[in-house]
This record gives structure tokens, C-alpha cells and sequence, in this order.
């Protein structure tokens, strides 16, 4: 429907209704900084719109879309050498603010939690959000990533064992 | 997870998406009609040029005079005897002087310079060059 240029604009939109969420908070999740993660999703709306042709329909939408999300993602840390050092700036604050106030220890830990998430490689990085927070298949990882299965699972291993010893290092 | 988003941030995406969509459509659009201008003007300043260059090539070249030298007459391509001038034809005495014929032996003389050499030469020389041109199996008027 979005090759038709009548129904293009309209269909564009709604799209945008559906998955501008989930899309956000998994590009939001690799790259931390909320302005980062807001230009990123507009491109890959952006891209979204320009390609549409390209679409065969062999994948299904959302898989397709995460896709572009995730590459665009990879770009920005191709482009911006220091976004590791911008996103630990980012959790440091939020655990200095989180240790000044009333909070809960589930808050900190979450915190510590993302910043585990953050000293990963990319691939494992990618794998593991969208296996853990996301919920997806192995399978339809693997139609986003480009990887095999048997590949993911290794990933998704070594990044629960990396976090695991993170946290015990900095409990 | 502990990141926030601002409140209204969901309801603004879309607007400003479709927007920035429009704008860099027209961006684009406005940079073809741009390249394919210059694309036209150059194909047409090309044309002209190669039109102006084929327009003045056509010169007419200087009508030349050569004129054979008799020691270095050269052997015609048929194989057809050269005939030597005989000596009947020839005034007895004199002969035309090497210097005079060397300057306008086989090769291209200038007109003006070619001018001045014939107003040098005496009439007998011109008789003894006439009857050469006349032997000559290069020229029109060869004898049988």
C-alpha cells in the first residue's frame, strides 16, 4: 500500500502510530542519550519512506523495520567515536541522582543493569535487547541481524555471563 | 528500565517526521533540475564550441608554385621514362644558374618569394624553366 502514492502519506502515518514505540525504546536502549535515539528513529521513519519499494514482503513489517533501526544504530557508532563515553556520562548522573534521593535499590540496580548492557559488543549488545526486552524469536533476530541462529544463541550466552559478572564486580 | 521520555514526545514524532520527509524530497528535487541546468548549458557550450572550431577550419591554401630542380627530377611512380630536356631546346650557353633553381627545387616556396625569383630570372632563363615544365611527367601539359 505504501507503493501507491495516493495512499503513501496515509499509510506512512499510521505506520508510524504502531512502531514508532517499540522502535524508539529498542534504539533508545543501545544508544542511551534520548536526542540521539529521537534522530535515529526520524531516519529510520526517513529510510523507511524512501524504501518502501524495496519491501518484498519475504520478512514481516516489523522485522523490516527493526532492521533499519538497528542499522542505523551501527552507523551512529561508526560516526560518533565517543557515544560510549556520552551514554556512561548519562548513567553515571542517573545513579548520582538515584543515590541523593529516596529511591529504590530496583532503580540503581536497573541502572547498573544498563550499564552492564553498555560494556558489551555490539552484536551481543543487539541480541541480547532484543532477546530479553523485546521478546523475540531466535528466529526473527536472525532476520534482523543477518546471523544464524546457532550464532545468536552462542551471543545471547556470552552476553548473560558478561553482565552477570558485572554486576557482581560493582554490586 | 530506568530511561524516561518526554511526555509529549510520541505525539510530535509523526508531524515532524512526514514533515522532514517533504523537505528533503523538495531538497533533492531541487538539486536535479539544478545538475540537469548545468548538464544542458555545458552540452550546449560544447556544441558551440566544436560548431566554431569546424566553422574556421575551412582555409584555403596559397596556390604554390614548384618548381623542379633538373638534377633532382624525380623518378615518376609508373615508370614512365623521364625525358630529359634535349639539348635543342636548350639556348647553347647558357644554363640557369644552380643557386637561382635551388631555391625553387622541390619543395613549397612561399608566392611573394616565388614572385621575386621569376622577376630575377632572364628570358632565356624562363625559356630553359618553361620547356622543363613542359617535360615534366608531373604536369598537365606533358608532351607525348
Amino acid at each position: 500500500m505504501m507503493k501507491d502514492p495516493s495512499t503513501k502519506d496515509k499509510v506512512f502515518l499510521q505506520l508510524i502510530g504502531t512502531y514508532q514505540k517499540p522502535l524508539y525504546w529498542h534504539i533508545r536502549r543501545l544508544v542511551v542519550s534520548h536526542e540521539d535515539a529521537e534522530d535515529i528513529l526520524q531516519e529510520t521513519f526517513i529510510n523507511v519512506y524512501r524504501f518502501a519499494d524495496s519491501f518484498k514482503g519475504e520478512s514481516r513489517i516489523f522485522t523490516w523495520l527493526y532492521r533499519i533501526a538497528t542499522n542505523e544504530c551501527t552507523k551512529h557508532f561508526r560516526k560518533n567515536k565517543n557515544w560510549l563515553k556520552k551514554a556512561e556520562a548519562i548513567t553515571e548522573k542517573m545513579l548520582s541522582d538515584f543515590s541523593g534521593s529516596d529511591t529504590d535499590n530496583d532503580e540503581v540496580m536497573l541502572v547498573k543493569f544498563q550499564q552492564a548492557i553498555l560494556q558489551l559488543p555490539e552484536k551481543q549488545k543487539v541480541v541480547f535487547n532484543l532477546r530479553y526486552y523485546d521478546e523475540l524469536s531466535y528466529e526473527e533476530i536472525s532476520q534482523i541481524t543477518d546471523s544464524s541462529v546457532n550464532t545468536l544463541k552462542t551471543n545471547y550466552h556470552y552476553a548473560s555471563e558478561k553482565i552477570k559478572q558485572y554486576l557482581i564486580e560493582h554490586a | 528500565m530506568p530511561y524516561k521520555a518526554p511526555d509529549d514526545f510520541f505525539e510530535n514524532v509523526a508531524r515532524k517526521t512526514l514533515y522532514e520527509v517533504k523537505m528533503r524530497d523538495r531538497k533533492s528535487q531541487h538539486t536535479i533540475y539544478l545538475w540537469r541546468s548545468v548538464a544542458v548549458a555545458a552540452s550546449l557550450a560544447a556544441v558551440g564550441f566544436l560548431g566554431y572550431f569546424i566553422l574556421n577550419r575551412d582555409v584555403k591554401p596559397e596556390t604554390q608554385i614548384v618548381v623542379q630542380d633538373s638534377k633532382s627530377a624525380v623518378q615518376p611512380i609508373v615508370g614512365t621514362e623521364v625525358v630529359q630536356p634535349s639539348v635543342d631546346t636548350l639556348p647553347a650557353k647558357k644554363v640557369i644558374s644552380q643557386e637561382k633553381v635551388q631555391s625553387a627545387v622541390v619543395k613549397e616556396v612561399p608566392s611573394e618569394n616565388m614572385d621575386e625569383i621569376l622577376a630575377d630570372l632572364t628570358e632565356e632563363e624562363l625559356l630553359q624553366m618553361a620547356a622543363m615544365i613542359k617535360t615534366d611527367p608531373f604536369s598537365g601539359e606533358f608532351e607525348q
